[in-house]
Formats: structure tokens, C-alpha cells, sequence
């Protein structure tokens, strides 16, 4: 530090002054009372004293109201600029600061310049305020030793660190204090090392970083590679956004891609629906017949039933009828016995009186009788026919539709037969194909056992060979092997070898031998095993080696140098005697020169041996092979035999017939994996099926043959009246007969009056046999009815047996099984639709598609994005900035450890007991002796730097006594001797005020010299009234008369 | 042509990656090792003309990046004009770092026409060429620095009766490398599939059979001629093909590389002493990874051999390339008493501190280099 300008206004009885300080010595004279002392005042509070302490009140200028001011310009030890401005009484100071001394700006105002001041000075005062804060002028042992008012040495002598308000005082001190009680070494160490905290911290304590500073480069290359590797980063963040990208389009394509596939499966299951609908919907169309005729089965045989019930209630009818027809006979025939005694009886009473007429009119009547009974039996004829008619024109209906039923069987019929010849030939078909498909393989099939059976020689050879070559290396490798040092020997000189390497390397390296010729000579020198160098030395001559220095000096000596302590050298060259008599006759008989050759040789030989290993075992795969071959070509042999041959194909491809190929392949496409169960299955159906409408044409045929020969007996009679119309005329014929019956009667009654009785006998009798007749003709009539009804219900009753006989029930319900296992084929079937299917395939490849040409681009994308060769570079770069930061870490550490040291070994001088004391001690004790001329030694200071004692030789009193006793005079010189000290050792500026007033003139000479040296290493500030006493050269004087006003 | 003589005799090489830098290890450094990658072909092809070769197959990645700089491209025409081959061919395939892009050097006119007659640049995407009578080379570039498509499959199969020998040169990551799937993925039954009797790859910079069991017909990566990492197994070498009158490819590993690279760990002082006394330093690439306590002293003298090793502005450097990792290098503070007994009491009492020091975490690397630096200016100031 250093002071420049001291501008004082309105102080005490100062009203202007303008001092300018140089370096060095500067004297400020003029006579007393003039006011130099008030200018030391000004400086201490410009430093110390805070604008409204009470103190400035005295500050006041004595002949004005003006508020006294004072500015101080100084530079600190970085040399820059600072100037304070206080205007006391007021709170009014300002703190600036400065590059160049031209342009100040500035730094504080108010209260913040005295915190930034007290820091700047580092004197152990803290900032106002708080509870240590000082009242009135603040005091320090610096601030004192280095600005003490006048006279006050006692002051200066009696002052102690301990009572300083802060730290800093202490701390500056004993940076300054330390290099003057530091041991050499220390103070080497400690020199060294602040060097080389300098050269990486600046002095505020920051790492350097300008250009040459060694952390400067070390961090580039760590920026710069870290940028690097960050933009490499960069680019493989989008390397990978553009692997990602790809990936997951790639994904997305193949989603679609499937996608596309299904709709495409889909568009094939339509057209496979398409295909089969018709075959569906026939099969449904069957199973409705198959029920229809069940339906229709069940009905017939129903009827057959009724009829049964019905025929059996009429036979029952029948039988009553006859039984009453019998008993109706058995009346009549009662009756006529008794008409035909009646008639004997008026026969015999006729035939006196015209019993020849009544014969004739009975004759006449009986013959019109007999003609009434032929028409009545004309009459039944055309009755029967009448029935037959009936009878006939039913069958024939019934034959009718026999006959029209026949076609649609006859139809159903080949339409099975084609569809089982279809089945049949979609079976043969695929078996033709699969037995094609299995001839198809026996070419590749015989070129690959071909190839296996050339492979295999071809293996087999090589095994041999394989074999004979790994026979013939093993024994040449025995042989070399033989030729080597067993392994105990080898493990053994390896030992002696690394014993060896070891004794020397603990020899160390490095001998360095400095000749420095008194004279010229001959020097011939030799460093390890090198050549030797002779020359005429007339110069110092260094020579280098690891272990050994020979020197042959003119004909004067040879002299060799070893490296390394003696019991090592002795080790290593016993060793090296081992190694010769043990290992080099071995090493020779090996035909090598080192161990690790014999090493290499067995390292080669295992090598070959591996060779000989990998052979053999090459040998027993080329065997494993012609096994594994062998095999192969046994099973390809199985599978040729169990091919198809020619003729086989042959009578394979003749079962399947004359339908076209291409339909075949259809159905056996359609059918896909499971074609073969699949066609036998159909093949089993249409077999059902054709069967059933060959059993259906059958009962048709068969019906109709039973209708044809119904008809043939019926002969039925177009002409023939209907039964009806029989019935009617018959019936007229019964009424002719009952007529006739009534002119009989009448007959009879005309005959004979007399015979009335006999008659009436006879006409009852007669009636009586007409009723029975009647009554057994009715009863007749009744049984033939109900035998013609029992006829025709036994005929119906035949007819529909014999249109049922043909009925199965079983099989028709079988048939209705059939047609709905038929039907269960497409059960689950999706029947899909064409144009759907189709819309959706294409809208499924346009997806695909689209998503293609997104990979496309994203495929180009990544083609440019870097992939392998940026995450190389990356993983290169990755590594240097691990070793660039490594570096950096080095040299960081290292600094930091450059600075650990001196703070560790500044922070141990200040635990020293007493080292500040005798640091300070050492300089002003010697400055004392030389000052007292040797009268006083020594002096002793304690560590708080409070001064302890003087050394007074020869005599009993104490050094503090000897201190206390010591006059004003020398008190005064010994305090400024300490203030001299402190002053050049901190290189602060120190301002003495008229402080050697009670000196001898002696002392005064010798302090000017004293003061003359001090000011040459910091600057010191003299105020006083005779300048002549500091008339030192290179001072500076300054005669205050002219400043001050 | 005897019975026993080779139908046909190649080199096949790859990965070269002229141009390639190596930023871990200093300016310096890295020139050198990218000056050797010129260097090895030197070599290389002297291996190609000793051995009567008939091609020289060069699978890809000859150029580290599409755009060398004009030195590299200088060296590899010079040195390819200088060979004046007349009846052997050169193939040069562009790889996944060099690929044939418009303005990689492979389209550049001016270098194109500094190669001699007897370099083929696979510029076109399948190149078919006969290498001589019977024998015909399939080789298919990269065409970018990425691709999800197996190059192989360019090539057309073995139709029936061709009996020819038939090579494929390709460029790719065979399935069982990591990151595979985007660098040009490579079948490893390409050659089967294609019916080649030598696949020719390039990509990863060791030697190896793909699969490693399986030798016919033998699909093969050379690695590159000079290694480019310490990670790297069977690097520093090309491949010597023979193929007899069967077809059978014999294959044969040549070294060609001048670098070895090598990572040593260094337990012991003594382990150390050793290792610099190693007489093949000169032309390896070194990492040195210490895990030894020493003493004080013995700090001093690894400080010593670390130097020897890695040289300094007046003396050569003993490794050709060397990396020091001496994050385990630790001070052994045992006999710290005796190596103190005779300092001054203030450094006796700062080693003391810094010995404390050293046994903490955090500050245990600036204590012990303090402690270093401490007892090396003792030593020097105490003489």
C-alpha cells in the first residue's frame, strides 16, 4: 500500500493543504504549531474514523461553520487506485476506486466505505456497527504501529494482538512476520510452493484461466471435446429417434401388411362361399324333401293304420249281417213251408172249380216272377261292374301319379350319381395328386443321396487324410518337445530369471557422473553395455547410465560406478552368476537365447498341439459326419421306395376319370390341408344320397307294376254305369218285385173265396214268407253291403300297403340325419360377402402401402442419420473425455494440493508457539544491537508481538526489568525499530511524527540510515520540524509552509 | 495350372478407417496413430505381392468418414501407384463410414482418377466380377451410413451347374453383434444361402470366423490392419485366402500391424521398475492403470519412471503411446514419523495435518500430492 494525495479542507485550524506523497521517504517539515500533526490526524481518520463519530466534532476548523473534509488517494499492493472522501459531521464519505488514477467510480457510499476501507487495510478493525464495534478514534496494533500519534512510544511497545476488535491485524501479520522466523527449509518449502500457487491461483485467490495457464489448456480440451462429443450426442439422439422411427413403422407395416393378408383370406373365404352357396342351399333343398317325404311317410302309414281299425270294425259288421241273413233265411224258409202247406191245403180246396185257370194265372205270374228275378240279377251285374269301374279309375289315378312322380326320381337319381361321381373323382383326384406330388421328389430326392454319397467319399477321405496328418504332427511335435526343458526346469529358471529382474530392478536407475577436468586428459567412458567414447576432455562432461559407468582417466585410473546399494548389487550379480552357470547351458541345449524363448517354442508347440487337438478332433466330425450321412442316406433310400411308381401314378390318374382338371383343382384347393377327409366325407354323402334316390325310384317302379296289375284284373269299363246309377235301377227292379208280389196276392184272392181262409192262411203265410224273404233279402242285401263295403275297404286297405310297403321309416328319417349332417358342414361357416371382402382387401393394401412408403422415407432418413459410425465416434470421444477430464482432475488436484500446502504450513507457523514474537523479534533485535552498538543483544517479544524484554549482558536484572528501565530516548528509537519492521515486512505505509525528538545525534545518524534502507522497501511519511535530521538521498521534502493554509 | 497349385489366392482386408483420429490421447499421439493407418498398407500389401495374391479384397470402411481429408485420399493414390501391379486387382468397398454417397471420395473425379488401373471401385449396387477364369466376385457397397437391409441378399444364388468359385464382398453387422439392425444387417448364413464359397466381410475390427465353428465355406471378418482400441481382440491382422481345385477355402491369419495396443495394471512399485525396463514399449499403445500405495520416497521414483516413460520436451518417451490413469496411485502415510523425525517442527507439524487430511474422502487426493510436493522440496532444499 501506498499513499498518494492527502487533501485536507476546513480542518481544525487547516482551512486548505494538498500534500502529494512520492514512494519512498517523505519529509513533511515546517516549524511547530504550523499543523503537521493535524495532517496525521486527517490521514487516520481519512483511513479510520467513520464521518459522524463524536470524535470529528473536534474536527471542527476553528475559524468557520464549514464541515471539515479530507480525501486520501493510495494505491493497494495490486496497484490500484483508491481514493476515500469523508466530510466529517456529516454523514457524508464516498469510496472510489480506480484503474489508472485518472477515472475513479464508485465503490461505496456512507456507511459501506468504512466495512470496504477496514478490508481493504486488513489492521484487524471490523466494520462499524455491532456489538464490537469501538467508540471514538478505532485502535489496532497496526493501525497503531503504523500510524501512532506522537510520543506514544510506550504506546507502540506496550500494544498487544490480543486486544485487537478482529482477525485480520493477526492474520497479516503473521503472513508477513512468518518469513522472517521461518527456518530455511521452510522458508524454501514454503517459497517453492507459493511459486506454484501463483502459477495456477491469482492473488484474489481464483484459479488462472488465461491463456498459459496450465489448467487453461487442459479445461479447452475438455470444453472442446465435451462440445464435440455433445453435437456427436446430437446427432445420435436423432440417429436412434430415426432407428426408433424405423422400428416402429416397420412394426406398423407388417401390422398392416397382415391386416392386408386377413382381408385377403377373407376375400378367398367369400369366393369359396360363393362357390359352395349352391351346394348349401341344395343340401337344404334335400333336407326339406327328406322331411317332406318322412312327413308324408308317417301320413301314408297313419292312413294304413285307419283303414286296419276301420276294416276290422267292418268285418265285425260283416259277420253281424250273415248272422242275421242266416237267421233271416232260416225265417223265410220257416215261412215257405208254411206258405206251401197253406198252398197244398187250397190246392186241394181249388181243384174241383177252375183250378186249370187259377194255374194258369198263377203260371203267368210266376213267370213274370222269373223275369222280375232275371232283370234283378241283370240288375246286380251292372252293380258289380259299376263297383269295378270305381275301382279301376282310382288306380289309374294312382298310376298317374306314379307315373309323373317317376321323373323327378328318375332325375334325383343321376343328379346323385353325378354328385358321388364328383366326390369320388375329387378324391381320386387328390390321391393322384399327393401320389404326383411324392414323384415329383424322388429327382431331388435322388440328387440329394447322389450328393450325400459324393459328400460323403468326400468326408471320408478327408478324415483320413485329417487323421494322418494330426499322426504325423504329433509325433514331429514329441520330437521337438523332447528337445526342451522339462517343466520343474523351466518353472525353475523363470524363478532365478524374476529374482534376477527383481535384484536389478531394486538397484534402481539413473548414475550420473559430472567429470570435471582440472586439466585436460584423456577420457575414455562407457555407460551400461554401451560403446565406449575416448576424447580429450578439457570441459565439464556429464555422463548418464542406468546401472554402470566405466571411466579409464588418461593412464591414470579406470574407474567404474555401479548404481544401486551394495548388498543389492551383490544380490543381482550372485543372481547373474546362477543365471549363467544354471540357465544358459540349458538355454544352449535348447538352441535359444532367452527363457522366453524356450516359452514362445512351448507356446508354439502348444499351439501345434491345439492343431494336432483340433485334427483329431476335426477327424472325429468328418467320422460323425459319414455316420450321420450314412443314416440320411438309408432314410432318403426308405423314402424313394415308399414313392409312387409310374404305373401306380398311371391307374391313379385313370380313377379319376374324364371330368376337367381345372374343376378338380378347384374343389381340392377349396378343401385346403384337410382335402382327403374332406372328399371322403362328400364321397360318403353322395353315396347316401344316390343310394336313397335309387330306393325312392325303386318303391315308384315297383308301385307302379302292383297299379298295372290292379288295372289288369279290374279291366276297368269306361262305358260302365256309375254305381249310383246301378243302385237306382236296382232299386226300381225291387219295386217291380214287390208289385208283382201284390198282383199275386190279388191272384190268390180272386181264385178262391172259400178257400179265403186257406187262402187268408196262404196269404198270410205267403205274407209271412214274404216278410221273412224280405226281411232275409234286406239282411242279404245288408251283407252284401257290408261285404262290398269290406271289399272296398280291404281293396283301399291293399292299396295303401302296397303303397307303403315301400315306405322305410328308418331310412327316411335316416335320409333326414343325413341331409341335416350334410347341412352341419357349413355349420359355423361365415358366408361372407364377395364385395365386402373385396372393399376391405383394398382398403387394407392402401393402408399397407401407405404405411410402406412412411417406412420407405423413414429408412431414408435413417440411411443418413449416422447409426454405427456416429456411436463409434461417440464411444472414441466418450474415452477422451474421460482421459481430458482425468487430466484436467490431475491438475486440479494438483493446484489444489500446491495450495493446501502452503495454507497447511502457514496455518502450522501460526500454532508455533511464539512465532510471531520471533519473527519479529529477529529483525528488530538485530536492527537494536547494531543501533545501541551491541549494548543490547536482543530483544524478546511475546507472541501477541506486545514487546517482553531487552537483553542486557552481564547483568542480573530481568529482560522486562531491563525494558522498564530503558530510557525515553531509547524507548522511543526501540518502538520505531518495531514499526520499521512491521512496516516493511506488510509494505505499508508507516507515518512517524517528530518521533525521535529525544535523540542523541548519534542515534539520529544511524537512524537516518536506518529509515533510508526501510524506505527503499515501503513508504514512510516523516512529519517533523527539522527535516535536516532525514536528509537521506532519493528522500522527498516537503515544506509544509508552502501547503498548508 | 498344377493339380496342387490354388485356383485362386486372395487378401482380404478391411476397415482401414484412414483418416481416423484418436482424441484421448493428444494431438501428438493421435497423428501418429493416424499416420500408421497409412502406414500398415505398406505392409499389407507387401503381404499381397509375397504371397502372389490374385485380389486384394478391401471390405469396406477404407476411409473414416465419406469425406476424407485430401491428405488421406493423397496417401492412399500415391501408395496404390506406386504397387504398378499389372495382374492383380484391388477392390475397394465402400463401408457404412465411407459410404457411396454423391459426395463421398468415391464419386470425387479427382481421386477416381488418381487410382491406377488395377482398383475396382464397387460403385454400382451389385458388382460382378470375374477375378479370373472360374472364379467371380459378387460384392455389394453401402450406399449410406445406416440400412435395416442385408447386402447379401443382392447376391443371386448358385444356379444349378455353376461350378465356379464364387466370393462375396459385403459390408454389415452379422446378427450376433449388438446395434446389428440398423448396420446393415449380414446373415451369418450368407454365404450358404447365396452359395458363395468365401464371404468376405468388414465391420468390426477383430478377426473372426462367422459362427466362429463353422470354417466351409468360411465367412470371415479380418479386423482392421491396425487396431483402433484397447477393447479389440485378434485386431492388427488380414486374411490369406487359398482356395484349392474343390473350392475349399483355406484361410490364414496374417498380422501386419506395427501398434499393439495394451492395458496394464501396475500393482507394485516393483511390478512398475519392471514394466519400464520392457524392451517392446516402442511400438505399443499403453494404458497404465496404477492401484500401488508407496511411500513418500517411492512416489518420487514412480513420479521418475512415469516420466521416463511418457518422456517430456527434452527426452523421447519410452511407450510409443501411453495413458496414465492414477486414480490408484495412493500414498502409503505409515512411516510418515520417521520420514518427518529430522524436518523443522512447522513442516513436521504440516505433514502431520496433511496426513489427517489425506485420511478424509474428500481431500484425500490433494493431501497426499501435498504431502508429495512436501517431501520433494524437503529433499530438495535439505539436499
Amino acid at each position: 500500500m501506498r499513499f498518494q494525495k492527502l487533501t485536507v479542507e476546513h480542518f481544525r485550524r487547516i482551512t486548505h493543504a494538498e500534500v502529494e506523497f512520492a514512494p519512498g521517504l517523505n519529509v513533511l517539515h515546517g516549524p511547530n504549531d504550523l499543523g503537521k500533526s493535524t495532517l496525521g490526524v486527517a490521514l487516520r481518520a481519512a483511513l479510520l474514523l467513520p464521518p459522524t463519530s463524536a470524535v470529528a466534532d473536534s474536527y471542527r476548523p476553528w475559524n468557520s461553520d464549514e464541515k471539515p473534509v479530507v480525501a486520501l488517494t493510495f494505491l493497494d499492493d495490486t496497484l490500484r487506485w483508491w481514493r476515500v472522501v469523508k466530510r466529517f459531521t456529516e454523514n457524508r464519505a464516498t469510496l472510489l476506486s480506480s484503474k489508472d488514477g485518472k477515472d475513479f467510480t464508485a465503490e461505496a457510499q456512507e456507511r459501506q466505505v468504512e466495512d470496504r476501507l477496514r478490508a481493504l487495510l486488513g489492521w484487524g478493525i471490523p466494520g462499524p456497527g455491532g456489538k464490537s464495534a469501538q467508540r471514538g478514534m478505532p485502535e489496532s496494533f497496526l493501525a497503531n504501529a503504523l500510524l501512532a500519534a506522537q510520543t506514544d512510544s510506550a504506546g507502540v511497545l506496550s500494544a498487544s494482538l490480543e486486544k485487537d476488535p478482529g482477525p485480520e491485524g493477526k492474520v497479516r501479520l503473521t503472513q508477513a512476520l512468518a518469513a522472517l522466523a521461518e527456518d530455511p527449509v521452510v522458508r524454501h518449502v514454503l517459497d517453492s510452493a507459493q511459486e506454484e500457487v501463483e502459477r495456477y491461483f491469482t492473488a484474489s485467490g481464483r484459479l488462472r484461466r488465461g491463456q498459459g495457464a496450465k489448467l487453461t489448456a487442459a479445461s479447452a480440451e475438455v470444453k472442446r471435446l465435451e462440445a464435440e462429443l455433445l453435437a456427436l450426442q446430437q446427432a445420435l439422439a436423432s440417429s436412434r429417434d430415426a432407428e426408433e422411427a424405423t422400428k416402429r413403422l416397420r412394426d406398423g407395416w407388417l401390422e398392416a401388411e397382415q391386416r392386408a393378408e386377413a382381408a385377403a383370406r377373407r376375400v378367398e373365404l367369400a369366393q369359396v362361399s360363393e362357390r359352395t352357396r349352391a351346394e348349401h342351399e341344395a343340401a337344404k333343398a334335400s333336407q326339406q324333401r327328406a322331411l317332406a317325404a318322412l312327413a308324408r311317410a308317417q301320413q301314408a302309414l297313419e292312413r294304413v293304420a285307419t283303414q286296419r281299425t276301420a276294416l276290422k270294425a267292418r268285418a265285425l259288421q260283416v259277420d253281424a249281417a250273415r248272422e242275421r241273413a242266416a237267421a233271416a233265411t232260416t225265417r223265410a224258409r220257416a215261412a215257405e213251408r208254411t206258405l206251401r202247406e197253406a198252398e197244398a191245403a187250397l190246392e186241394s180246396a181249388s181243384r174241383e172249380d177252375g183250378a186249370q185257370q187259377r194255374a194258369l194265372q198263377r203260371a203267368a205270374l210266376e213267370t213274370e216272377r222269373a223275369q222280375l228275378e232275371v232283370e234283378h240279377a241283370r240288375l246286380e251285374e251292372r252293380l258289380a261292374r259299376a263297383e269295378r269301374a270305381a275301382q279301376g279309375r282310382q288306380l289309374a289315378e294312382e298310376r298317374a301319379q306314379v307315373l309323373e312322380a317317376l321323373p323327378q326320381a328318375e332325375q334325383a337319381v343321376s343328379a346323385a350319381a353325378q354328385d358321388e361321381q364328383l366326390a369320388r373323382a375329387i378324391l381320386d383326384y387328390g390321391e393322384w395328386r399327393a401320389a404326383n406330388e411324392l414323384a415329383l421328389q424322388a429327382g431331388p430326392l435322388r440328387a440329394e443321396a447322389q450328393a450325400l454319397n459324393t459328400q460323403t467319399l468326400s468326408w471320408n477321405t478327408e478324415r483320413m487324410a485329417t487323421e494322418r496328418r494330426a499322426d504325423t504332427l504329433s509325433r514331429e511335435l514329441d520330437v521337438q518337445e523332447q528337445a526342451l526343458p522339462p517343466e520343474k526346469q523351466r518353472t525353475s529358471l523363470a524363478r532365478l530369471q524374476h529374482e534376477l529382474a527383481l535384484a536389478e530392478a531394486a538397484l534402481g536407475g539413473g548414475v550420473t557422473v559430472v567429470v570435471k577436468p582440472r586439466s585436460p586428459l584423456r577420457l575414455r567412458s562407457a555407460g551400461d553395455e554401451g560403446s565406449a567414447e575416448e576424447e580429450k576432455l578439457s570441459r565439464e562432461k556429464t555422463i548418464e547410465a542406468e546401472r554402470r559407468v566405466q571411466l579409464t582417466i588418461g593412464d591414470l585410473a579406470e574407474v567404474e560406478i555401479l548404481a544401486g546399494a551394495a548388498d543389492k548389487r551383490k544380490d543381482a550379480e550372485h543372481l547373474r552368476r546362477r543365471w549363467k552357470s544354471e540357465a544358459m547351458p540349458v538355454l544352449e541345449a535348447a538352441g535359444v537365447r532367452a527363457l522366453s524363448e524356450v516359452t514362445e517354442k512351448l507356446e508354439a508347440l502348444a499351439g501345434r498341439r491345439a492343431e494336432v487337438e483340433r485334427l483329431k478332433a476335426d477327424a472325429v466330425k468328418l467320422a460323425q459326419r459319414v455316420e450321420a450321412a450314412h443314416e440320411n442316406m438309408r432314410r432318403l433310400d426308405e423314402r424313394l421306395r415308399a414313392l409312387p411308381t409310374p404305373e401306380q401314378l398311371a391307374s391313379k390318374r385313370a380313377l379319376v376319370g374324364a371330368l376337367p382338371f381345372e374343376l378338380l383343382e378347384q374343389h381340392f384347393v377349396a378343401m385346403g390341408g384337410t382335402w382327403e377327409s374332406q372328399a371322403r366325407a362328400l364321397l360318403a354323402s353322395a353315396s347316401r344320397k344316390l343310394d336313397d334316390a335309387r330306393a325312392a325310384l325303386s318303391t315308384l317302379r315297383t308301385r307302379l307294376e302292383v297299379l298295372d296289375a290292379r288295372l289288369a284284373d279290374v279291366q276297368p269299363d269306361a262305358a260302365a254305369e256309375t254305381v249310383e246309377q246301378a243302385r237306382v235301377t236296382l232299386t226300381q227292379s225291387a219295386a217291380a218285385r214287390a208289385a208283382w208280389q201284390a198282383r199275386w196276392k190279388a191272384l190268390e184272392a180272386r181264385q178262391d173265396d172259400g178257400q179265403r181262409q186257406l187262402r187268408a192262411h196262404v196269404t198270410s203265410a205267403t205274407a209271412a214268407l214274404e216278410q221273412a224273404r224280405a226281411e232275409a233279402g234286406r239282411a242279404a242285401e245288408a251283407l252284401a253291403l257290408s261285404q262290398r263295403e269290406l271289399a272296398l275297404l280291404e281293396g283301399e286297405l291293399r292299396a295303401l300297403e302296397a303303397q307303403t310297403a315301400d315306405l322305410h321309416l328308418e331310412a327316411l328319417q335316416g335320409e333326414v340325419q343325413r341331409s341335416a349332417d350334410e347341412l352341419a358342414r357349413w355349420e359355423g361357416v361365415e358366408w361372407v360377402d364377395l364385395a365386402d371382402a373385396q372393399q376391405a382387401l383394398d382398403a387394407a393394401r392402401a393402408a399397407a402401402n401407405a404405411q410402406r412408403d412412411e417406412l420407405r422415407k423413414a429408412e431414408g432418413a435413417l440411411s443418413m442419420a449416422g447409426g454405427a459410425q456416429v456411436r463409434e465416434r461417440a464411444r472414441d470421444l466418450e474415452d477422451a473425455v474421460k482421459v481430458a477430464r482425468a487430466n484436467e482432475h490431475h491438475l486440479e488436484v494438483d493446484a489444489a494440493a500446491w495450495r493446501l500446502l502452503v495454507d497447511t504450513i502457514r496455518a502450522a507457523e501460526q500454532t508455533e508457539d511464539a512465532g510471531l514474537g520471533r519473527a519479529l523479534a529477529a529483525p528488530v533485535g538485530e536492527q537494536f544491537a547494531a543501533l545501541t552498538k551491541g549494548r543490547y543483544p536482543s530483544v524478546t517479544f511475546e507472541p501477541s508481538l506486545r514487546a517482553a524484554g531487552v537483553t542486557l549482558p552481564g547483568t542480573q536484572a530481568g529482560a522486562d526489568e531491563v525494558l522498564e528501565a530503558l530510557s525515553v530516548g531509547t524507548k522511543d528509537q526501540l518502538a520505531t525499530l518495531v514499526r520499521l519492521a512491521i512496516a516493511v515486512q506488510l509494505k505499508a505505509p508507516l507515518v512517524l511524527d517528530d518521533h525521535l525528538v529525544h535523540s542523541d545525534v548519534a542515534r539520529l545518524g544511524w537512524f537516518r540510515e536506518a529509515l533510508g534502507a526501510a524506505a527503499r522497501k515501503t513508504q514512510v511519511v516523516v512529519l517533523t520540524c527539522r527535516p535536516e535530521d532525514y536528509a537521506v538521498e532519493g528522500g522527498t521534502f516537503v515544506n509544509l509552509v508552502d501547503v498548508l493554509r | 495350372m498344377s493339380p496342387e497349385e490354388d485356383v485362386l489366392k486372395l487378401l482380404h482386408t478391411a476397415d482401414w478407417h484412414l483418416g481416423r483420429r484418436f482424441p484421448r490421447f493428444g494431438a501428438e499421439a493421435s497423428r501418429t496413430l493416424s499416420r500408421a493407418r497409412l502406414d500398415v498398407l505398406e505392409r499389407l500389401f507387401r503381404e499381397a505381392e509375397h504371397n502372389q495374391v490374385h485380389a486384394v479384397l478391401c471390405a469396406g470402411d477404407l476411409f473414416d468418414e465419406p469425406s476424407p481429408e485430401q491428405p488421406f485420399r493423397d496417401g492412399l493414390t500415391s501408395l496404390l501407384r506406386r504397387l504398378n501391379w499389372k495382374d492383380r486387382l484391388v477392390v475397394l468397398l465402400p463401408g457404412n463410414h465411407d459410404p457411396l454417397l454423391p459426395s463421398s471420395v468415391w464419386k470425387d473425379p479427382a481421386f477416381r482418377a488418381a487410382l491406377p488401373d488395377f482398383v475396382r471401385v464397387v460403385d454400382q449396387p451389385l458388382l460382378e466380377l470375374e477375378l479370373r477364369e472360374g472364379c467371380v466376385l459378387y460384392a455389394v457397397p453401402c450406399e449410406s451410413q445406416a440400412g435395416q437391409l442385408d447386402p447379401s441378399t443382392r447376391i443371386p444364388p448358385r444356379a444349378p451347374g455353376d461350378t465356379r468359385v464364387r466370393v462375396g464382398l459385403v459390408h454389415g453387422s452379422t446378427f450376433d453383434l449388438p446395434e446389428a439392425r440398423t448396420n446393415f444387417p449380414v446373415s451369418r448364413d450368407a454365404a450358404v444361402d447365396r452359395g458363395l464359397d468365401y464371404l468376405a466381410l468388414g465391420d468390426t475390427h477383430g478377426f473372426r470366423f462367422v459362427p466362429a465353428d463353422r470354417k466351409l465355406p468360411p465367412t470371415i471378418y479380418p479386423g482392421a490392419p491396425e487396431p483402433t482400441a484397447f477393447d479389440e481382440v485378434g485386431a492388427g491382422a488380414v486374411a490369406l485366402v487359398f482356395f484349392n481345385r474343390r473350392r475349399e477355402a483355406l484361410v490364414q491369419q496374417r498380422p501386419v500391424a506395427r501398434w499393439t495396443w495394451e492395458q496394464v495394471r501396475i500393482g507394485s512399485l516393483d511390478e512398475l521398475r519392471l514394466f519400464a525396463r520392457r524392451a517392446d514399449l516402442g511400438s505399443r499403445v499403453v494404458r497404465l492403470e496404477l492401484d500401488l500405495d508407496v511411500s513418500a520416497p517411492e512416489y518420487r521414483e514412480v513420479e521418475a519412471l512415469l516420466a521416463q516413460l511418457s518422456g517430456s520436451e527434452a527426452t523421447h518417451a519410452r511407450v510409443g503411446v501411453l495413458e496414465v490413469d492414477r486414480e490408484g496411485l495412493r500414498l502409503d502415510l505409515r512411516a510418515l514419523e520417521e520420514l518427518t523425525r529430522d524436518l523443522p517442527s512447522v513442516l513436521r507439524r504440516s505433514a502431520e495435518a496433511l496426513r489427517d487430511a489425506a485420511r478424509q474422502p474428500e481431500s484425500r487426493a490433494a493431501a497426499e500430492r501435498a504431502l508429495f510436493h512436501l517431501f520433494a522440496l524437503t529433499r530438495k532444499a535439505t539436499g
